[in-house]
C-alpha cells in the first residue's frame, strides 16, 4: 500500500485535494457561522479559525496515522517478520517511510493553502513575527513525533490483538477531535479545553494552537506537554517493540 | 423480480454465515464504530452550546443528522458492503464472476460480502434516530415522515455510491479517486446541516448531493415541511435512475484485469 | 448435421489505455493522456456443433482469454458477431448464463471459509434450483467427481487438484450445455490432470456438455480435445482436428546430434535436411521424410561432423505447435 503511494504520486495528489477539499468547504461553513455572529465568537476570529483549521488539515496531509494502518498490515501479512531480521530497526524504517511518503502532498498543499488563505483571509497579528515561525518549527517537529508514536503504540498492539481496528479509529478520532479539526478549540468547553490541552491526542495536534492570541503566554507550558508524552510514549513503544520482537522470534523459530 | 430479491436475501444470508469477521471481534468492531460516529455529535453539540443555534438547528437535530447519516450509511455498508469493494473487484478480475452469474448484476455485486463493521453504523443510527424523535417529542405524522425519509434516502446513498463506484471503469488505478469522490460526497453530509445556507446550501443539494441523506430530511421532519420530502423524493428517483444508466455506459468499459495480462 | 451453437463472425476486441508520459506533469497525464490501443483478438472467426470438445490454445496474450471472456459476456467486443446458443452475449447476458458453466482455473468461485456443499447450494439457488433439485443434483455431481471424502471441509482447506474439481462440478449444477473452462489444469500434478481429463470426458459423454477450453498444456489438448483452434497474436492460426494436427508434421522425424568436439563452423546442408537447432555441442535436424529417408539423411550427415550420439524421434505435438507459434511471430 505504502509501496503504491510512492510509486504513484498521483494518488497522492488526488488523496491531498479530497483533504482540501473538505478543509474548503469546512471553512465556507465557518465563514458563515462567523458572520451571523458578529465576526468573534469566544475571543476568536474567523481570521485566526481558518489559519488554526489549516493548520490541522495541513498537518493531515503528512498522513502519519497511516503508521498504524502499515504496522498493522505488515502483522497480520507476515511481512514484519522478513523486516524484522532485516539489519535495520523495523520501526524507524516504517516511520521514516510513513514521513517520506507525506512530504510532498504535504508541500504542495502547505504551498497551494497559504497562498490561498492569504488572498481570502489575510495573515493575523499573531503570526506576523519570528516568535511564531520559530516555535511553528518546534511544535510540528515535535507533533510530527509525537504523532507517530501514538499511531505506533496502536499499529504494534496487533502484535496482540487480533482486530486492531475499533482501537484506531477511536484513537483516530480522538486526535481528530481533540486536535480541533471540525471544531477550534478554542471553541471547546472548559472540561474538553483541559482533555485537549493535557492528552496526548490533543497534544500531537498543538500546531492549531500557534495561531491563537494565547499562544505567547503559553507555550512553554505547551512544548513540555509535548516533551513529556513523548517521552512516556518513547518508552511505552520501546517496551512493546522489544516484546514483539522476543515474541516474533520465538514463535518464528 | 421475486426470483432476484429472493436470491439478494439469501446471499445476504450466506455472507454473514460465511463472514470471519462476525465471528472473531464483531462486537469489538460495532462498539468501535459507535465510538468512532459519537466523535461528530459531540463536536457539533459542543458548537451549539458555544456558538448558539445556527440556522434553526437544535441539539436534537444535530442527532436527527448523525443518525440519518449513519443509519444509511450502515444499511449499504452491511448488507451492500460489495458496493464499496468496487475497486478491488474490478482490479483482482473478480468481477468476471458476476458478469457470468444469472442474476441482476449490480445487486450480485452489492451483495457479494458483508460489512461488519457498518452493522455498529446500523446500531449507532438508531439510536441517535430514537433519541432525536425523543428530543423533538416527535407527531405519529413525524414518525411515519421519519421511515419514508429513511427510505427515500437509502435510494439516494444508493444511487450515489453506485454512480460513483461507476468511475473505478474509466480508470486504470481509480480507487484513490473514487475514495476522494466518495468523501467529497460524504463528508459535509455530517456538517452541522444548519451552516449550509444560500450558496453552500445549493450547491451541496443539487450539484453534489450531500444534504440529502441527513440534513434535509431531518429538516423535512422537524419542520414537518411535505414539499421538502417531496423534493428528496424526486431528488432520489433521479439519482437512482442516473446512477443505473451511468453504471451501465461503464460497464461496457470493464476489461477483466486484462490491461496488463491481455489474452493470458 | 450437428446443430452450431457458437458461432463467431469477424470477432475483434482492441484494449486502450493511457500511458504516462515521463517527464510530464500529472495535469498533463490527466488532461491529455496518450492513448495506445493493443488488438487482443484480430477479426477471428469460427463454429463449434454441439457436443464438441475444443481446445482453444496460444502462447501468453494470444486472445485467448479476450474471447472465451467474449463469448460469455465479461468483455464487450469491438467489432464482429458471437452468437452462443442463439443468444448475444452482449445484450442476452443473463439469459444466457442460465445454460452455459465457466471455471476460470486462477479464480475461484467457491467460498472459501464453507465447504463445498454451501457452495452447490448457493449455485443452485443463484440459478433457481429448488431446494429438492438441487440436493439431488448435488449428491450426484459429489458421486460423480468423488468429492464426498472432503466435501465437508471449508474449500481453503484443499488441495488445488480437489478445489478444481469442485470448482467444475460447482459450475455443472445448472446442467450447461455448454462449459467453458480457461486453463483448467494449471498448476495441477500429473495425476490431478489426468483425473481431470478424464472427468471432462466423461460429461461430455454422458450429459452431452459442449466443452470449450483454453490451455497452454499439449496434454489438454491431446488427451482430451478432438478438435484444436491455434491463436497467436489474436488470430486463427490452425483450425482442425486434434488427430490431423499431429499427422500433419509426422512426415518430419528429428535426430538430436551430440556432438564429440564443437564445429567450426555449421555446414550447409542437403535437401530435405534442416537445422531446428544449434548448439556448440548439440544439434537437431528435421529430415522431410518425403525427399529422403531416415537412413539416407544419417549416411549423408555423418561426414559433415565427429558424431558422439544420435537419438532418432517423431515430433511430438508440443514441438509441433511450439514452432507454429514462431512461424507466425516472425511473419507478424
Amino acid at each position: 500500500m505504502i509501496k503504491d503511494r510512492i510509486q504513484y504520486p498521483a494518488r497522492l495528489i488526488v488523496d491531498t485535494f479530497g483533504i482540501a477539499t473538505r478543509c474548503g468547504v469546512l471553512l465556507i461553513l465557518y465563514y458563515y457561522i462567523f458572520s451571523t455572529r458578529g465576526g468573534v465568537i469566544n475571543g476568536l476570529t474567523f481570521q485566526i479559525t481558518a489559519w488554526s483549521m489549516f493548520l490541522y488539515f495541513a498537518f493531515m496531509t503528512l498522513r502519519l496515522r497511516d503508521l498504524a494502518t502499515s504496522i498493522m498490515q505488515d502483522i497480520k501479512s507476515g511481512t514484519v517478520e522478513v523486516l524484522l531480521s532485516k539489519p535495520i530497526n523495523y520501526l524507524s524504517y516504517r516511520m521514516w517511510w510513513q514521513l517520506g511518503a507525506g512530504l510532498y502532498p504535504f508541500f504542495v498543499a502547505v504551498v497551494l493553502g497559504t497562498i490561498a488563505l492569504v488572498v481570502a483571509v489575510g495573515i493575523p497579528a499573531s503570526m506576523s513575527s519570528w516568535f511564531f515561525v520559530g516555535t511553528l518549527s518546534i511544535v510540528f517537529i515535535l507533533g510530527i513525533i509525537l504523532s507517530l508514536l501514538v499511531y505506533a503504540v496502536v499499529g504494534l498492539l496487533a502484535f496482540w490483538i487480533e482486530d486492531i481496528k475499533p482501537l484506531y479509529w477511536i484513537v483516530d478520532k480522538a486526535v481528530m477531535i481533540l486536535g480541533g479539526s471540525y471544531l477550534p478549540v478554542a471553541l471547546f468547553p472548559k472540561v474538553m479545553y483541559q482533555i485537549a490541552i493535557w492528552s496526548p491526542f490533543g497534544a500531537s495536534q498543538f500546531v492549531t494552537h500557534t495561531v491563537y492570541d494565547t499562544w505567547r503566554t503559553g507555550y512553554a507550558e505547551m512544548i513540555g506537554i509535548q516533551v513529556f508524552w513523548i517521552v512516556i510514549l518513547g518508552i511505552i513503544v520501546s517496551y512493546m517493540f522489544g516484546r514483539a520482537h522476543k515474541k516474533v522470534s520465538v514463535n518464528g523459530g | 423480480m421475486k426470483k432476484e430479491i429472493n436470491f439478494a436475501i439469501y446471499a445476504i444470508k450466506k455472507n454473514i454465515q460465511s463472514s470471519a469477521e462476525l465471528r472473531t471481534s464483531f462486537w469489538m468492531n460495532v462498539f468501535g464504530m459507535m465510538i468512532n460516529n459519537i466523535s461528530f455529535v459531540i463536536l457539533w453539540v459542543f458548537l451549539i452550546q458555544t456558538v448558539g443555534s445556527i440556522g434553526g438547528w437544535s441539539e436534537a437535530d444535530i442527532f436527527g443528522l448523525q443518525g440519518f447519516v449513519a443509519l444509511v450509511f450502515g444499511i449499504v455498508y452491511s448488507i451492500g458492503s460489495g458496493l464499496r469493494e468496487m475497486p478491488q473487484l474490478i482490479s483482482g478480475g473478480r468481477f468476471d464472476q458476476f458478469l457470468i452469474s444469472p442474476k441482476n448484476l449490480l445487486t450480485r455485486i452489492a451483495t457479494s460480502s458483508f460489512g461488519a463493521s457498518a452493522v455498529g453504523d446500523v446500531f449507532f443510527g438508531i439510536i441517535c434516530i430514537v433519541i432525536y424523535l425523543f428530543m423533538i417529542s416527535a407527531t405519529l405524522s413525524q414518525i411515519g415522515m421519519t421511515f419514508l425519509l429513511i427510505i427515500i434516502a437509502l435510494i439516494t446513498f444508493t444511487g450515489v455510491t453506485i454512480a460513483i463506484q461507476s468511475i473505478n471503469f474509466f480508470f486504470t488505478d481509480p480507487e484513490a479517486v473514487t475514495r476522494s469522490v466518495f468523501e467529497l460526497f460524504f463528508t459535509p453530509s455530517l456538517f452541522h446541516g444548519g451552516a449550509f445556507q444560500g450558496t453552500t446550501r445549493f450547491v451541496f443539494t443539487f450539484l453534489v448531493p450531500s444534504l440529502l441523506i441527513g440534513t434535509l430530511p431531518v429538516e423535512a421532519i422537524t419542520q414537518t415541511s411535505f414539499p421538502k420530502m417531496l423534493l428528496l423524493l424526486v431528488l432520489s428517483i433521479f439519482w437512482f435512475m442516473l446512477s443505473l444508466w451511468f453504471f451501465k455506459k461503464a460497464v461496457r468499459k470493464y476489461e477483466s484485469a486484462n490491461f496488463m495480462t491481455f489474452g493470458s | 448435421m450437428k446443430p452450431k451453437i457458437i458461432e463467431v463472425k469477424n470477432l475483434s476486441k482492441t484494449f486502450s489505455f493511457s500511458v504516462k508520459k515521463h517527464g510530464s506533469s500529472f495535469f498533463r497525464n490527466l488532461v491529455s493522456p496518450e492513448i495506445k490501443t493493443v488488438s487482443a483478438v484480430d477479426d477471428i472467426s469460427f463454429e463449434v456443433e454441439e457436443g464438441e470438445r475444443i481446445a482453444f490454445i496460444g502462447p501468453n496474450g494470444a486472445g485467448k482469454s479476450t474471447t472465451i471472456k467474449m463469448l460469455t459476456g465479461i468483455l464487450f467486443p469491438t467489432k464482429g458477431k458471437i452468437s452462443v446458443l442463439g443468444f448475444d452475449p452482449t445484450t442476452d447476458r443473463k439469459a444466457l448464463a442460465y445454460k452455459i458453466g465457466t471455471v476460470f482455473g486462477q479464480r475461484s468461485q467457491l467460498f472459501p471459509n464453507l465447504p463445498i456443499t454451501d457452495s452447490f447450494e448457493f449455485f443452485g439457488v443463484m440459478y433457481d434450483l429448488s431446494k429438492k433439485e438441487i440436493a439431488s443434483r448435488t449428491a450426484e455431481l459429489i458421486e460423480q467427481f468423488d468429492l464426498a471424502s472432503f466435501k465437508d471441509q471449508p474449500v481453503r482447506k484443499l488441495s488445488l487438484g480437489q478445489r478444481m474439481r469442485a470448482e467444475i462440478a460447482v459450475s455443472l449444477i445448472h446442467k450447461p450445455r455448454i462449459i467453458f473452462l480457461d486453463e483448467p489444469t494449471i498448476g495441477l500434478d500429473v495425476v490431478a490432470k489426468k483425473s481431470l481429463r478424464e472427468l471432462l470426458i466423461k460429461i461430455n459423454k454422458e450429459e452431452k456438455t459442449t466443452i470449450f477450453l483454453t490451455s497452454h498444456d499439449v496434454g489438454d489438448i491431446e488427451s482430451l480435445c478432438d478438435r484444436t483452434i491455434i491463436i497467436n497474436h489474436g488470430t486463427v492460426v490452425r483450425d482442425m482436428p486434434t488427430d490431423e494436427l499431429s499427422k500433419s508434421f509426422v512426415h518430419e522425424k528429428y535426430l538430436d546430434i551430440t556432438l564429440e568436439a564443437k564445429p567450426k563452423n555449421f555446414p550447409e546442408l542437403p535437401q530435405g535436411i534442416k537445422y531446428v537447432q544449434k548448439d556448440s555441442n548439440k544439434i537437431t535436424l528435421a529430415v522431410d521424410q518425403r525427399v529422403l529417408g531416415v537412413s539416407d539423411a544419417l549416411q549423408k550427415i555423418l561426414p559433415y561432423f565427429s558424431v558422439s550420439d544420435i537419438d532418432v524421434y517423431n515430433v511430438d505435438l508440443e514441438t509441433v505447435i511450439r514452432e507454429m507459434y514462431e512461424a507466425t511471430s516472425i511473419s507478424k
